[in-house]
């Protein structure tokens, strides 16, 4: 019965899983942002330095979106799995 | 510390939410020190005598990874590009021809650098605060 209620499968173990995979992608992308320039300086002008900057630039830009994008999906399943764990509690007090 | 053999390991949720938390503190130690490097540079933009004789000689900060441990590094190493000469017979720096070595700091560089580090330590508090997010709303379940 139990078993039923949070084992494989259900919906509560389902959202679990998104949970530790959004904070999973969340360490990946903070490892990246924390890697960020290998240097305090950008050597060379000119071309070079618009280069690099525009690399860095363009990698920031896509990691702040993972970022937000994680985060969302993150208070996404988070909620749901609220909602999910007020249903048991109901179905466990509301027993009759 | 080793894992116990034949028992499978014990998932630790805490320490996978708090583990982006230390990444990005250690990502914002190292522009800390990115920015220290430059603020220092800029500094000495004018220090034509120093005490390892000579003008004072750009610094770089070189981030890195213990290969051992993996834990961040930063080396700190000098620009060996030579400075400016200026011709300025009065200066008491100045050698028998009359021309004194700037310290080969050029002040465009040292903002354009410090820009760029100001924006990744923003990015790396950024990613930091919704850590904090993700684990006050992971207590909240």
């Amino acid at each position: 019965m139990i078993e039923k209620l949070f084992g494989t499968g259900t919906v509560t173990h389902q959202l679990r899983g998104g949970l530790q995979e959004a904070s999973a992608t969340h360490r990946e992308i903070a490892e990246r942002v924390a890697k960020g320039l290998g240097t305090s300086s950008v050597n060379g002008f000119g071309g070079e330095l618009d280069a690099a900057m525009a690399n860095s630039e363009q990698e920031l830009t896509r990691n702040m979106a993972a970022l937000a994008d994680t985060q969302l999906r993150y208070e996404a399943t988070a909620r749901l799995l609220q909602k999910s764990y007020t249903d048991l509690r109901t179905a466990m007090r509301d027993r009759g | 510390m080793a894992e116990p053999v034949g028992v499978p390991p014990v998932p630790r949720p805490i320490r996978t939410l708090l583990g982006p938390l230390g990444i990005s503190a250690s990502g914002m130690a190292r522009q800390q020190q990115f920015i220290e490097v430059i603020s220092r540079n800029i500094a000495n933009a004018e220090t034509t005598r120093t005490a390892e004789g000579g003008p004072y000689r750009r610094q770089v900060a070189i981030g890195g990874t213990d290969p051992l441990t993996g834990a961040p590094t930063t080396t700190v190493v000098s620009d060996m590009r030579p400075g400016m000469q200026v011709y300025d017979p009065g200066h008491p720096d100045a050698d028998d021809a009359g021309y004194v070595t700037r310290p080969n700091v050029d002040a465009a560089t040292e903002m354009v650098d410090l820009m760029l580090a100001q924006r990744m330590h923003e990015a790396n508090a950024s990613v930091f605060q919704a850590a904090k997010a993700m684990l006050r709303r992971a207590l909240d379940l």
